[in-house]
């Protein structure tokens, strides 16, 4: 299993290029992605700068395209996929499947990766989106492998992608959240300390939690997505750097061991030590990149 | 305009059809949960007894929900146990395409993405699937609806659903199968100062109330939701 991981400058792309990361992938300044504004690269210049680098220590780079696209934007991003696909882009993030069957009618085939924002939770979605061209799913974050087994085997030769659900998930589908979240840090005071999704909540009966897996079976799930070949692991980007440079070298670090064939048993107990608390990694909104 | 009510099949043992306003449409299933179907038994039995048409909703599917809902759909259409399909996962698309006998409506999980989409593309994918009205809870979803899509809107009150979760939060599990435990009830109303709103869980969605009122345009149908406080 190879790490993907997402950047929001040079500095980070060679951080982890040079530190085990197989690809990186990065929005671009004024196009549709998932991620805040400020987490984009500021334009061509810098991720050529990417590119270049990613070739030198044998990388790959991918353009993040992942939300869904204003129909006069279409001419725009199959420019900036033509032209940095000439200068060495290796693929794109698309969740949108009217702008694919755009790119398919204009005769452009990209290497695409299939959003973690899709719905694709069975083999008859995967089924519609490899008929857009899709070479690659990266898998919802709620889809475990008891419900994947026909996507992680599939007849159209899409390849896997997942999150180390033990150290980063959500509570609830991410695409269809509409709850207010304090991402731009700007918020974290005034608003909310947190993802709405962890806070308590008080009710009738007294406290509540949005549920979400234990520990435990989200070791077990990511061990399991390890045996049954999933290809890559996802980093994602987040406004504070250190925060996601530390799931980096724990998702190193559990790779390890996977690496090594330990059993299933001893990776959830060494698991549940190295991270108590996985999903308190999301708690820091402050933008602080690596520049 | 029409009226409609949401049901649960998961009120074991089965939707009081007798509750229900002779001559409305009746909603069966879920959107937000692949679990909360009913049994092909329970849809003919409810059939004889509702005087009104029963469109089935269904959620985002795993594979194990998509084969039993097909299963029950091949029933369904073949006793023409339901007139309409609320549908919100892509992979059903291919079943509806080859399956003529029932109206098709873009579920509010499907549409919050179809509706932002080209428009040109989205309306020949509506074109091909029969799919010829939408679900809406909120008057911005409604309005794309209708002037992107060109599509009939059925507008869900008094509720707007804000967050859905593939995890069941009252069997904590991701199964495909389930004691429906849901239909017990939830928690009541969830606050948190900081969110602002109450919160409901309902199956594996949480909601708020909506102001009151209906889009100016568009709409055909208002589905009501009684199962919440």
């Amino acid at each position: 299993m190879r790490i993907a991981v997402g950047v929001k400058s040079v500095a980070e792309a060679r951080y982890y290029l040079e530190n085990g990361a197989a690809e990186v992938y990065c929005g671009l300044a004024g196009t549709p992605n998932n991620r805040l504004a400020v987490e984009n690269l500021s334009g061509a210049a810098p991720i050529r700068e990417v590119i270049a680098l990613a070739r030198r220590l044998k990388g790959r780079v991918f353009l993040a395209l992942n939300d869904i696209l204003p129909r006069p934007r279409y001419d725009e991003a199959c420019g900036w996929i033509e032209s940095l696909s000439r200068a060495g882009l290796f693929g794109v993030i698309l969740k949108d499947p009217a702008f694919m069957a755009y790119l398919k009618a204009r005769g452009l085939r990209p290497y695409i990766t299939l959003s973690t924002l899709s719905i694709c939770f069975n083999r008859k979605a995967l089924e519609f989106f490899a008929g857009l061209g899709v070479s690659r799913l990266v898998l919802p974050m709620q889809m475990m492998p008891e419900n994947a087994k026909n996507l992680l085997r599939n007849p159209h030769g899409i390849e896997t992608e997942v999150f180390c659900q033990p150290l980063y998930y959500g509570v609830n589908l991410d695409f269809l959240c509409f709850l207010s979240c304090p991402q731009t840090g700007r918020e974290k005071s005034s608003r909310a300390p947190d993802f709405p999704c962890l806070l308590p909540f008080k009710h009738p009966g007294g406290r509540f939690y949005m549920p979400l897996p234990g520990p435990e079976y989200m070791l077990g799930a990511f061990y399991d997505y390890y045996r049954a070949g999933v290809s890559y692991v996802k980093v994602a980007r987040w406004p504070n750097s250190q925060r996601q440079m530390d799931l980096f070298w724990k998702v190193r670090h559990l790779l390890k061991l996977l690496d090594k064939g330990i059993s299933r048993e001893l990776f959830i107990r060494h698991g549940l030590g190295i991270d108590a608390r996985p999903i308190q990694y999301g708690k820091s909104f402050s933008f602080k990149p690596l520049r | 305009m029409e009226r409609a009510f949401l049901s649960s099949p998961s009120a074991r043992p089965g939707p009081g059809a007798g509750r229900f306003p002779a001559g409305a449409t009746l909603i069966v299933g879920s959107e937000y949960c692949q679990n909360c179907l009913p049994s092909a038994d329970q849809l003919a039995r409810l059939r004889r007894r509702h005087r009104g048409k029963i469109s089935l909703a269904t959620s985002l599917l795993t594979d194990a929900g998509l084969a039993r809902l097909e299963a029950l759909l091949r029933r369904a259409v073949k006793g023409r146990l339901i007139s309409e399909l609320i549908a919100n996962d892509w992979g059903l698309l291919p079943f509806i395409r080859r399956t003529p006998g029932f109206s098709v409506s873009a579920g509010r999980l499907l549409v919050e993405e179809l509706s932002r989409m080209d428009p040109a593309w989205a309306r020949q994918l509506c074109r091909e699937h029969r799919i010829a009205s939408a679900e809406a809870d909120n008057p911005g979803l409604a309005r794309r609806i209708e002037r992107g899509l060109g599509l009939k809107v059925s507008y869900h009150v008094p509720y707007r659903f804000k967050a859905v979760t593939t995890f069941c939060p009252f069997e904590r599990h991701f199964r495909a199968d389930c004691a429906f435990t849901c239909a017990r009830g939830g928690p009541g109303r969830l606050w948190n100062p900081h969110v602002g709103q109450g919160l409901y869980l309902h199956e594996k969605a949480y909601f708020v109330k909506s102001p009151p009122g209906l889009p100016r345009r568009g709409v055909w149908r208002t589905v009501r939701h009684r199962l919440l406080p």
